[in-house]
């Protein structure tokens, strides 16, 4: 029998999760962080087999399109199956994963409060994290999706800031109207799975969705794609978050402690952008073709209205939070450019961006912690007493930004570049002026904020300030690399990524 | 054959690395890091140099193209060899070695050295990388590290608030031009499928609007870099960082990529009449607009600032007609006297900066009006800076001298075939010239001749200062000559064919025109001027504010023809009012739809529990009594709702249960 790595993906972190609670406090941080490792280590190995010449292979499904793959039957007469693998899409966001969460970890070793909940939570959000990335049924992607929601809930509203109950409800409520009516699109999906399956039996399983729609894109009537592609736009939507469904992300963000952030903006926001691609993409293309524009619209609405946000903010969580929503609308015009460029441009933006984000999340959590305010008006001339912070600090910008060289950038030129060959087509290269616009705003409030926060004279009452403790900075020297890495030297996960994008753009028929 | 080159530019990214690691432990910060990286890659350069110009006969045009390697996609990286990068590669390596020396003395008691080397070497790479790029995509990776690093380094000293203010000004201005060139690359990419630079130059855009629009997009990101009209106006404030960072930024990286950016696609800007003609106004236009700010301004460098933004103008302007030549179909020696004004400009604007740095190091302030009678405190620096400013004058033989003259020429030549408006724009050439002496010789004699007006005690600087000075008056003397020593700048640098002149012929060409006259007689003139008022004192300088004209002119001048505040009003009331007007509507309009919709649900969950508890029965009432008691207590506090929203949404599930199983027994 093969190795199931995808299947301990799940398996170590729950019992992770059962033992750091069990555990109780003295134990908790070393046992989380030891489940943690495994993970990491798992997933690093999934990774490596995507690599040319990896020395590392993992068994292909019988389409060849998924590795490690693993199929178990559930309930047969309902079509429902536990089948689990990754391909150039997940993989990536697999790894991102079990390594952000053992980031949070890590950064908050320090953490008091009930810290064996605490711990335990964080791993059970990254186990239905990976579950919903690895899922290749659609009721079980459908379960790990709605299993994120329960511990993410109890995370802002038991360590949260002061307004956590609201923030707390809002966050479960907006983003379960999101999955309720992915919901009723997954089950339509269901129901008319019978006219194509071999046997003419319903079924959830996702490859056969893919495959239906590789060799007949028309496999579902246009009459019934372009409702579905709306109700998945929805709830995938409301996740990512694009705009006008975002407002539950930033006050999420601001009440969230910072390793809920750094998982909420890190790893949540991808679900939606994942669920994009291998859905919306995947399993709808005909109606992708007639709603790009669509997905284009959202996405630039989201780059440049939340980039505006973000100049008006004075709350240093809010803005990163805006900022996010500003950067995931990359995502989603890469997937509008139907191109390859595009698609792995926004694919790998969602990989940059949880990196990048983590960092300004752990970066914002820190000065809170130093100073005792997240005000930029609060603060001025940091650099003088936090170096370490304010370096930290300006290549995170300076990443998020799109500066070459660092992570942020490649990604996003890769989407330009699509969204240009695309709109040259049709000849609308002109919008393409407006995003770009959107890179300026950008560069203005992150050039703004340093200046207010690390720049300028040290205040009276930050003269005894002390830079961030060892156990911030591991996390965030780490993930600072990677960015750095990445920026330079992108291959290793672009290489992983750009199969897939060509076979997306095969699919959708782009050049 | 040309492999080693990649060591030009790894040099000083190696030397970064190494500085960050290792700077804090050596004696000076890193500082001998720096100077050992930099003085490999000048020695690497002019070996370079001396191999390309030694390829077949005296300067025959080579590009060769070394180390590729593929980054994402189809994207090869590698080094473009030939004429022009390896012209730039010694010039940037030489100043910014030059630089360097003269940093040991002059950052001597600045605490953060090792930020300062680590930064200074990156900058270099930044340029080196960028002059040497073979494809549009690394071209950009490495601008924008200057990008970064002029960020860094214009507000080195962080503490004061205008510092960290200017390198937020640079690195806003120039990333406007910077997304337009992105643009420009993009649609390079798409319409050509291809970033190589040689690739590009051999194919031409293909006809169509694109045509002049990709010049056009590639020229505005050399606009913001380069400090030309309308986004000129971070280059006065970037004096805010140390001098030598000033040095640098002017003479030999920054601003002179934005001419070297116009040059690599100067194909393709030669191809568009629009093009060309546009560079040629920018150009214009911005050598005679900031000569005339420079006029009124007080403070040493801000004089020095606003000189280079009009000599840039001049190469602008000498490539632009050169590519409208090119375009009609004639020959065109525009583009070798813009590089040839590039190398002498890049000399002597280092030496004024290095000499103003010496004197402000002596005097400890900027304001000249403070400052007068130095020369005899210190007379190198003061001979130094006489050296720069005949040179920035254009007095022969300093170097300024011959490659204004060939640039003005060249103008004339395109204003004798296309009439009136180069004609004009040459006269303003000329005007700029009598412009340019004239603020120039009124620093030298503000700050050298006369009294001392300010309770100053100046002394010269350290040798570590003063031979790097001494070095750089040399080469504002000879590198004019040592070009029409061999025969012609364009022996080194041409675009389209070699050029073969002796040098005798030169001179005899260029001192029987009466075109060279006119100018050297503005120079003069302009110099006359500055000596009558500044130096002499025959007339008080108060007579050019006598009339109210010229109180206008002076408050219009000061006020940078109110272009800053213009900007600034528009970032402050437009771009924050959109800002203010977007959070308004997101926290009051967007939230309140998401917060009416919550209470719509919980209103109707209200009513649905309220029928509820009238329509059951006692034993189901007891139950209810525990629910509706605590949700009472708890409706107070707005954690009392989620009851209410549980009820909604598990109501909401069972709606859905109940359609799909209805669906299930049914079908669909």
């Amino acid at each position: 029998m093969e190795f199931p790595i995808l299947s301990l993906l799940l398996i170590v972190p729950l019992i992770g999760t059962v033992l750091t609670i069990a555990g109780g406090k003295r134990y908790a941080k070393w046992v989380s962080v030891i489940f943690a490792l495994i993970s990491l280590i798992l997933s690093t190995v999934l990774v490596l087999h995507f690599l040319p010449d990896s020395f590392i292979a993992f068994a292909p499904d019988s389409t060849g399109r998924f590795f490690a793959f693993e199929m178990y039957s559930w309930a047969p007469s309902l079509g429902l199956n536990y089948i689990v693998g990754v391909d150039g899409l997940s993989a990536p966001l697999v790894f991102l994963t079990q390594l952000l969460v053992l980031m949070g970890l890590i950064y908050s070793w320090k953490k008091e409060e009930r810290p064996h909940q605490f711990f335990g939570l964080i791993l059970l959000i990254g186990l239905a994290i990976t579950g919903v990335f690895i899922s290749l049924d659609l009721f079980l992607f459908f379960i790990f999706w709605e299993l994120v929601l329960i511990p993410m809930y109890f995370f802002i509203a038991i360590w949260g800031g002061p307004n956590r109950h609201y923030a707390s409800i809002k966050f479960l409520v907006y983003t379960h109207v999101g999955s309720v009516i992915m919901l009723l699109g997954i089950f339509a999906l269901y129901l008319s799975s019978g006219d194509f399956t071999a046997d003419g039996a319903r079924t959830f399983n996702m490859i056969l969705y893919l495959e239906a729609a590789q060799t007949d894109p028309l496999f579902l009537q246009m009459s019934l794609q372009i409702p579905l592609f709306i109700a998945f736009l929805f709830g995938f939507g409301v996740k990512m978050p694009m705009v006008p469904f975002h407002t539950w992300l930033p006050d999420a963000h601001v009440e969230a402690p910072t390793a809920g952030s750094v998982i909420l903006a890190g790893l949540l926001l991808k679900m939606g952008g994942y669920g994009i691609f291998r859905i919306s993409l995947g399993i709808l293309p005909e109606a992708t073709k007639e709603l790009w524009w669509l997905l284009a619209v959202f996405g630039i609405v989201s780059i440049v209205y939340a980039a505006f946000i973000c100049l008006a903010q004075t709350d240093l969580k809010r803005l990163v939070a805006y900022s996010s929503i500003s950067h995931m609308g990359f995502v989603l015009l890469g997937a509008a450019t139907m191109t390859e460029a595009g698609i792995a441009g926004g694919i790998f933006q969602m990989f940059n961006h949880g990196l990048i984000t983590a960092v300004l999340f752990m970066l914002a959590g820190s000065v809170k912690h130093a100073t005792g305010t997240r005000e930029i008006p609060q603060l001025s001339g940091l650099a003088k007493v936090m170096p370490k912070f304010s370096l930290i600090l300006i290549i995170g910008f300076f990443a998020s930004m799109g500066m070459p060289g660092l992570n942020g950038f490649v990604s996003e030129f890769l989407v330009f570049l699509g969204t240009y060959k695309m709109f040259n087509m049709i000849e609308m290269g002109k919008l393409i002026i407006i995003p770009l616009l959107g890179i300026i705003v950008t560069a203005a409030y992150y050039l703004w904020t340093l200046h207010r926060v690390t720049l300028g004279e040290l205040k009276e009452s930050l003269k005894n300030v002390v830079d961030i403790p060892r156990h911030e900075a591991i996390p965030l020297a780490i993930l600072t690399f990677m960015i750095i890495l990445f920026g330079l030297y992108p291959t290793p996960v672009l290489g992983v990524i750009w199969p897939h994008a060509q076979g997306l753009t095969g699919l959708l028929g782009g050049p | 054959m040309f492999e080693y080159a990649l060591l030009i530019v790894a040099a000083p990214l190696v030397a970064f690395l190494l500085i960050i690691i290792f700077g804090r432990w050596t004696r000076q910060g890193g500082a001998a890091i720096a100077i050992a990286a930099l003085g490999t890659s000048f020695i690497v350069s002019v070996i370079l140099f001396a191999q390309v110009l030694g390829l077949g006969a005296l300067g025959a045009p080579v590009s060769e193209e070394v180390f590729k390697y593929n980054w994402i996609g189809p994207i090869e990286f590698g080094l473009l060899i030939d004429n022009v990068s390896a012209l730039m590669m010694v010039l940037v390596s030489f100043l910014c070695l030059i630089i360097g020396i003269y940093s040991l003395g002059y950052m001597a008691e600045d605490k953060s050295k090792t930020r300062y080397y680590a930064e200074f070497v990156l900058f270099t790479a930044g340029m080196l990388g960028t002059v040497s790029a073979n494809n549009f995509l690394q071209f950009l990776i490495f601008w924008e590290t200057m990008g970064l690093c002029s960020y860094l380094l214009i507000g080195f000293w962080y503490e004061k608030s205008e510092a960290a203010s200017a390198a937020k000004k640079a690195f806003m201005v120039t990333r406007v031009g910077d997304m337009l060139l992105l643009i420009g690359i993009m649609a390079i990419f798409a319409s050509l499928g291809t970033f190589n630079i040689v690739e590009i130059q051999a194919r031409g855009i293909p006809a169509g609007a694109l045509m002049h629009v990709i010049p056009l997009l590639l020229f505005a990101g050399a606009v913001g870099k380069s400090a030309q009209f309308p986004l000129h106006i971070w280059l006065p404030d970037a004096m805010e960082g140390p001098t030598t960072v000033s040095a640098l930024i002017h003479a030999a990286t920054m601003v002179k990529a934005g001419v070297f950016l116009v040059a690599r696609s100067f194909p393709l800007v030669a191809a568009s009449d629009i093009a060309s003609i546009t560079v040629i106004c920018i150009g214009g236009f911005t050598a005679i607009f900031a000569a005339s700010m420079a006029l009124v301004a007080f403070d040493i460098k801000r004089v020095l600032a606003y000189s280079t933004i009009s000599q840039i103008g001049y190469m602008i302007l000498g490539l632009g007609a050169a590519a409208l030549l090119f375009e009609a179909g004639h020959a065109s020696h525009g583009f070798t006297a813009s590089m040839y004004h590039l190398m002498n400009h890049a000399f002597f604007k280092a030496l004024l900066f290095l000499a103003a740095g010496s004197v402000i190091h002596a005097v400890g302030t900027n304001d000249m009006r403070v400052m007068g009678g130095l020369h005899s405190k210190m007379k190198i620096t003061s001979i130094a800076m006489l050296f720069g400013a005949l040179a920035l004058s254009g007095i022969p033989p300093f170097s300024g001298f011959w490659s204004k003259d060939a640039i003005l020429h060249e103008v004339f030549v395109a204003g004798e075939m296309y009439g009136a408006i180069f004609t004009f724009i040459w006269v303003a050439g000329v005007i700029t010239a009598f412009l340019t002496a004239f603020y120039a010789f009124r620093l030298w004699f503000m700050t050298f001749a006369g009294k001392t007006r300010g309770d100053i005690h100046p002394h010269e600087s350290p040798r570590v200062m003063t031979y790097p000075l001494i070095a750089l008056a040399v080469f504002a003397l000879i590198s004019g000559m040592l070009a029409v020593v061999i025969g012609g700048f364009g022996h080194l640098v041409t675009f389209g064919g070699t050029v073969h002149e002796g040098t005798m012929e030169l001179l005899t060409e260029i001192f029987t025109s009466p075109l060279t006259y006119i100018t050297l007689f503005a120079a003069v003139a302009g110099i006359g001027l500055a000596y009558i008022v500044y130096c002499k004192q025959r007339v008080s300088s108060e007579i050019f504010v006598s009339t109210s004209v010229g109180r206008g002119m002076q408050k219009l001048l000061q006020n940078r023809y109110y272009l800053d505040a213009a900007y600034r009003g528009f970032a402050l009331h437009v771009g924050m009012g959109i800002a203010r007007a977007a959070d308004w509507f997101d926290r009051n309009v967007i939230d309140g739809v998401v917060n009416g919709s919550a209470k719509l649900g919980l209103l109707v969950a209200r009513g649905s529990d309220a029928v509820d508890r009238k329509g059951v029965d006692g034993a189901v009432d007891g139950i209810a009594y525990v629910v509706t008691g605590s949700s009472n207590r708890a409706r107070a506090r707005q954690t009392g709702q989620i009851q209410a929203y549980i009820a909604a949404m598990v109501m909401g599930m069972f709606v859905v249960a109940l359609i799909m199983l209805i669906y299930l027994s049914g079908g669909w």
